[in-house]
Formats: C-alpha cells, structure tokens, sequence
C-alpha cells in the first residue's frame, strides 16, 4: 500500500508539471518545436540538436527543417518533398493534414442513397487543402490563392506501407474508367496539376448479373468553377451535397445552402449566424411562403448562406456512373450555363429559373470588428476577391495555426454582438495576439512568415503556452 | 520479470482516476470577473408575456424574441403565415397589450455566460508516438527475440488499425476497390483529442512493453545509464529529458521518483532493474509522455 501511495503521489506530481508556467531552455524549445511540425519523436544524432546546444537559436534551427519541405528550389515546382528525406516528407505530411482538419466535409457524400465512393479513386479527398499546403511552401504563392484563380491540385503520394498500389495511371482489371490517372495513396509527396475540363470514358455493366448491355460513354470530371479552393470540384461534390443527382435550386426553399455555410467555417472561421439579430430584420417577410423568411431567428443564418450560395446555382451533376456494388458510383459537377436575366438572388417566393440565371450571389456577415459586410458578387471568383479583400479569412488562418502551434482557441468573431458570450480579460489579450497576427499577414500574404512569427512570440517559450498568464 | 506493479487492480484503477481528473482540470484556463448586470423588464407586461408567449419563445430573460417591435408582433398573430400564431388567445391581445409586450422585449439581449480560454494540451499523434515507443524502448540493430517482441507490440498497439488509426495514407476515406479497408483518423495525427481510449491503449502499451526487462534497460542506455545507476537527482533527470525534453522536471517530480525508487528497494525488496522499471512505467503512463 505504501509503493502504491508512492506511486500515485508522483503520477499527480508529473501531472502538475504541464500545467504550471516555467521557461524552457533552447534545447526544449526545439524538441518542442520539431515534434510539432514532424510529429515525429527527435533522434537525439539529429544535426540540428547539436547545432542548438552549441548556440544556435532553436526556431531558427526548427525552420531549417521546417523549410526542407519547401517547394523552392525543386524542379517540379510543385514537389516538395525529396523521396529520401523523412523531415521534409514529415512536415510536409503534418502541415497538409493540419490544412485538411480545418475543413467542414472530409468525404464524398450519399446522393440519392448512392455512395460516391469511387470519386476518391480520382479526387483525393484533401485536395482542398493543397491550396493552403501550396501556398505554405510555396513562397511565392500569396495567401490570397486558396480563393483564386482555377487551378486544380491535387496531391501526389507515395506508396511505402501500403498494399496494393493502384497508382500506376493504368486502369486494373473491373474498373469502370478506362483511361484515368487514378488518385494515389501513400505518403504524401507534393501536388500536381491536374487538367481543368479533362475528361475520361466509362464503361460498365450496371448489375453485372446476368449481364446487361455494357454502357459506355465519356464525360467531364473536373470543371473548375473558379475561387481557387472553393470552385475545385472536390470541394463542390463535397459540399453541395445535394440530395438528387438533378439539383434544382429556386433561391428560396432549395439552395446550395451546405456548401455556403461550409465557406463560412472553412475559410472564416464562423458558424452561423455570421450576422446580428437586427440584420436579418430587413428580409423578414410574414407573407413569404419559404418558412425560414417569416422569422428572423431563422432569416439571420439564411441571409448569409443563401445569398452567397447564389454562385454556385449553375452547379449540376453529370451523368451518374457506376455499378451497384463495388466499385461504387461517381458523379462530378459541372456547370449549367446562363440562359435567364439576372433577377433578386434572395427572392421571397421560390424562383423556378433561378438555377438557369447568371451566379450571382452577396457576401453578407459581420466582421470581426462588427462591420456589416454586404457586397454583390457576380461569381465565385468574385467572391474569392472579395473574401481576400477582407480581415476575416487572414484571421482565421491566424488562429488556427496559432491553434496548432500552442493549443489555444482564440476568438475571433464579432464579439459587440449582443448576443456574442463576454470575452474574459485574457481571452482578449488573445484575440489582440491573433488579430494583429491576421492582419500582418493580410499584407505579408506569406503563412510561412505568419508560423515564424507565431515560434518567435515569447509564449511558445513557456512550458504551458502562458495559460493562466495572459 | 515479474509484471508486480501492472496487476494490482486498485492502482490502474486509481490510475485511471488521475488520468481523468487531468483530462478535466488540464484544460486550464482562467474564469473573467467581469459581472454583467441585467436589466429587467417590469412585472406587468413580463406577466402577459409569460401567459402568452413563454410556452412557444421561452423564458423572458432569454426570449428569442427579444427586440421585436409592436409592429412585427402584431404583423406574427395577423398575418395568418405562421399558422402556430393564430390561437384565440393571442388574436385576443389588444393593441395595448401588445404594446407592452414589445416594451418587454425591448431591451438588449442578454450577453452569454463569461467565457474562458480555450486551451487544449497539445500532443503527439499516432505517428509520434511509435516513433517515441521505438526510439526509447528498443534499440537500433539488435535482433534478439525480446527486441522483436517490443517491436511487436508497439505494431501492435500503436501501429494498426484501432483507437490511434491505421496504415491507409488515403486521407480521411480509403476505398476497398484496391484492397485497402483500413481507414485513418486524419485527427489522430494531428492534434488528437485526449479520450479514454486513447489513454487505454497507451496505458496497456507502456504495461506489456515494460514488462520486458530488454525494454528498461534500452529506456536507462537511451538516457545513459544502467540498472545499476543510482537514483539521484542526475540520473532521474538524465532519463526524465531524455523521455520528456521539451519538459522541464523540477525539484517536487525528481524528488518523487527517486522516493518511488527507493521506496520498491527498500520497503519491497525489488531488484535494480525493478525499481527502474518503477520509474519508467510512472513516465511511460503519464500524459506528459505525449505532449509535444
Ligand atoms: C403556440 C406557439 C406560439 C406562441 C404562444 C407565440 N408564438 Fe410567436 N411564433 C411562433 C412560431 C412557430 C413562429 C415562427 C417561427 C419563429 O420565428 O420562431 C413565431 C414567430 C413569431 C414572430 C415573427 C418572427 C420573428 O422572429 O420576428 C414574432 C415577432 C413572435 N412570434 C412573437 C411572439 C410574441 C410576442 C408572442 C406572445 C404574445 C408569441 N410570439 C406567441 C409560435 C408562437
């Protein structure tokens, strides 16, 4: 009983060590900081470890690998990592797999009771996130691209556990398209091009037993809508998520309203409502026969989903294709073309043209200073611009790396909402931190520079990240 | 050797119940002492607004509601759209009445409860982890039958598919067309929730491993020393950093150990490489072990 008292005294006596605040020595600093951005355990022989007990500053010593993944200097612009270089492809890996944890929808959707499981053999799920994982390595590429412009990434992997390769750009025996590169498993390597508007050809026999006649055909999987990461098609098949292979968007009771309300929490850090209860007083209408416009309670998150949803009203699927069992259905969107004059993007009665107008659509919320944001835009590339020309997204890209890297949740919403919970004096402290981190860079454009300064903050020195102590 | 430590029921039990207390009480943060006064409506027209609009809108102080005019209230009960609205007795509220309740309502909206900081401790994913198991506990090259069995386990445990993920590096959705049905918590390698499973597994791996007599003495090489290194401040330290070095111990924890050190050889006769495996399954369990 004695052994054991003396056993449980030390468990709660090392417990204790991680909440209380003390300096760490550089050598801390940088096993700390190279466990974070490898997620891997330091080998005591690493160079850099040397470096640091010898003198060397210990973020500098941290970003020297941290830059080992960088895209500059590769002679595939887009490669980052060098095959034999574990750092690199580690930080790399943790990076991207951060960027993807940042994003509301992760897999492709059930349309219509139809699982498009086999769009992930094409469209790697996370190829949303390489336009944030693009722009960290690449320095020349301004955080302003994850909303512009319609390249289409997609990531690279290699094959090192993993059974089974598929990926050798050659279609194996039972699948359905007959000349696609498929999407690769493994480790993540770098990103690549792939061609906006490419096409590939099917071919299958629906329920195989007894056999029917082979269906045939060609078809477009990879429009690109424009906005950068917002318009890749990954992101729409993730997020429109429709429940019919046929969507008919009307602007009032049906609207690309789950894809939206993700831009919102992926790219502004905001859940909805993103404005005030007096905002959607305006749009309030007790005649309407949409529901949701005759209370604002309801109207105060619709105002801002549906009005910007406005701009992917085009979107339609194509032709479904596929077996019933393995290996799944796919479907990809692609893009109605206008054949209606502009009319209200947010009408008060179901408009049956909607979907057939131009995409046109607003950015309505508050910022995080209470501004009212209102702006018409007149698609999404537009909408990219005018995302990019505000505070919000930088400071939400602030304050989820300041997240990963200290593990602290700043708010960063419209706190004089009177409905917004009273911030305490340290949670302000904090959102002053992330703030002025978002709109430094807002102008420097570089998340590379943004992470630099997050290491170098006097914080990240203190073995519990100063909580307690702001 | 013997697993003495690792079958005594009430301590992983007592274990447990540490393990979770941290999990509450390690999410720190600090509580604002700002007090919000709250203004409150006067009792009359509170009284009709409670006789006709709580059952549907909730109590007045939180009423979704609130800052509703005379116009908009009366513009619900008329209109005939919201078909709930339309009962006898709110059709029944005079002008006046109704007036009063907008006075009601007529205040700003209540702030939510104080906040606190957010604050979760940031530990290692799955792949940290087995790179830590295999850098601490086994050594490079070797291949006796014990160094396999630790490799082993820590496949076991950390590597496959279970509680801390699997091998498939498909993100997020593996597809069994090409044979791969294993599916990885993309979370699990970045910035993992703690939860009681985890905690489980890693509990259990520290167990099984350290039950190894290989495993402590790669542990004491790793840090330097052997079995029969003494227990002072130095040495606790030496093994401490090199299992914890972005962790700085002090004087309370080190003290600590080496008590529990001298407490297994004295108190219950245990032998060198016993007393250490004392100390290294203390570090092995704790959550510190997984922080970054
Ligand atoms: C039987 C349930 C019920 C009662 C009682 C009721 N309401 Fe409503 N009310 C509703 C429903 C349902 C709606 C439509 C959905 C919504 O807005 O919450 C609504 C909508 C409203 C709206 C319009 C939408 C908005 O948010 O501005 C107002 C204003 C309103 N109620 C005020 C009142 C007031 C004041 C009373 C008391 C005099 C009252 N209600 C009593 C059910 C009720």
């Amino acid at each position: 009983m004695k052994r054991l008292n003396q056993f449980l005294l030390i468990l709660s006596m090392l417990f204790s060590l991680q909440v209380t605040a003390s300096d760490l020595n550089d050598i801390a600093i940088f096993y700390r900081c190279y466990s974070q951005i490898t997620q891997k355990f330091p080998d005591p022989q690493l160079s850099q470890i040397a470096a640091v007990k010898a003198g060397k500053d210990p973020i500098t010593a941290c970003l020297e690998i941290f830059d080992s993944a960088s895209f500059a200097n590769k002679t595939h612009t887009l490669k980052a990592a060098n095959v034999n270089d574990d750092n690199a492809k580690a930080v790399l890996k943790t990076m991207h797999t951060l960027h993807f944890s940042w994003f509301a929808m992760q897999f492709y959707p059930e349309i219509a009771s139809q699982y498009l499981t086999n769009v992930n053999n094409i469209l790697d799920s996370s190829s949303p996130a390489s336009f944030l994982t693009k722009s960290l390595f690449d320095n020349a590429s301004p955080m302003s691209d994850i909303v512009s412009g319609t390249v289409s990434y997609r990531p690279i992997r290699v094959f090192e556990n993993v059974p089974n390769a598929p990926y050798n750009g050659t279609a194996i025996a039972d699948y359905i398209f007959t000349n696609v590169k498929f999407a690769s498993v493994g480790n993540l390597l770098g990103f690549e091009i792939l061609p906006v508007d490419d096409t590939l050809d099917y071919s299958f026999d629906e329920n195989q037993n007894p056999p029917e006649s082979i269906i045939t055909g060609t078809l477009t999987y990879n429009k690109h809508f424009g906005g950068g990461l917002m318009g890749h098609q990954t992101y729409l098949i993730q997020n429109i998520k429709s429940n019919t292979f046929n969507p008919t968007p009307d602007g009032g009771v049906k609207t690309m309203r789950n894809w939206s309300r993700s831009v919102f929490n992926d790219l502004l850090c905001r859940a909805l409502p993103a404005v005030r209860e007096s905002d959607g007083a305006s749009f309030v209408d007790l005649q309407s026969s949409i529901t949701f416009r005759n209370s604002q309670s309801c109207v105060k998150c619709h105002t801002s989903m549906d009005q910007m949803a406005g701009v992917v009203r085009g979107a339609v699927y194509s032709a479904k294709v596929g077996k019933f069992f393995n290996p799944g259905h796919s479907a990809f969107i692609e893009e109605r073309t206008p054949t209606q004059p502009s009319a209200d993007i947010f009408p008060t009665a179901p408009d049956p043209a909607f979907r057939n107008r131009p995409p046109e659509g607003r950015l309505y919320y508050r910022t995080h200073n209470g501004t009212l944001v209102d702006q018409a835009v007149s698609n999404l590339q537009d909408l990219g611009t005018k995302i990019a020309a505000q505070d919000d997204m930088y400071n939400c890209m602030a304050k989820r790396y300041y997240q990963f890297f200290t593990g602290i949740d700043g708010d960063i919403g419209d706190i004089a909402d009177p409905h917004h919970g009273t911030l305490s004096s340290e949670e302000l402290v904090v959102r002053g931190i992330i703030l002025n981190l978002g709109q430094q860079l807002k102008t420097h454009q570089n998340s590379r520079v943004l992470i630099e300064t997050i290491l170098r903050r006097p914080e990240y020195k203190k073995s519990n990240f100063n909580v307690g102590g702001f | 050797m013997k697993s003495i430590i690792f079958n005594h029921y009430s301590l992983t039990k007592a274990i447990w119940l540490l393990i979770l207390l941290c999990f509450i009480s390690c999410v720190g943060g600090t509580k604002s002492e700002l007090v919000i006064e709250n203004r409150s409506p006067s009792s009359n027209s509170s009284t009709l607004y409670q006789q006709h609009c709580m059952s549907c809108h909730g109590e007045i102080e939180n009423s979704e509601k609130i800052g509703r005019t005379f116009t908009q209230i009366k513009g619900a009960i008329h209109s005939g759209a919201i078909a709930a609205m339309n009962g006898a007795s709110l059709l029944a509220l005079t002008d006046q009445e109704l007036q009063e309740v907008a006075d009601a309502l007529d205040r700003p909206f209540p702030p939510g409860p104080p906040q606190t900081l957010q604050f979760k401790q940031i530990l290692g994913g799955r792949e940290y982890l087995i790179s830590k198991f295999k850098m601490i506990f086994m050594t490079d090259g070797m291949s006796s039958s014990e160094e396999t069995t630790i490799k082993n386990l820590i496949d076991d445990f950390l590597t496959k598919p279970g509680y801390l993920g699997g091998k498939c590096e498909h993100l997020a959705f593996c597809s069994n067309l090409f044979g791969i049905t294993q599916q990885e918590d993309a979370s699990a390698l970045v910035h993992p929730i703690p939860s009681v499973p985890r905690r489980g597994v890693l509990t259990k791996a520290c167990q099984e491993i350290l039950s190894l007599d290989t495993a402590v003495t790669n542990a004491l090489t790793f840090a330097s020393l052997t079995s029969s290194s003494t227990a002072n401040e130095t040495n606790i330290e030496k093994l401490f950093t090199v299992m914890n070095p972005s962790i700085i111990i002090n004087s309370t924890v080190s003290s600590g150990l080496i008590n529990l050190h001298t407490e297994a050889k004295t108190i219950h006769a245990l032998s060198d490489i016993e007393a250490w495996q004392m100390v290294i399954y203390a570090l092995c369990v704790s959550p510190t072990f997984e922080l970054l």
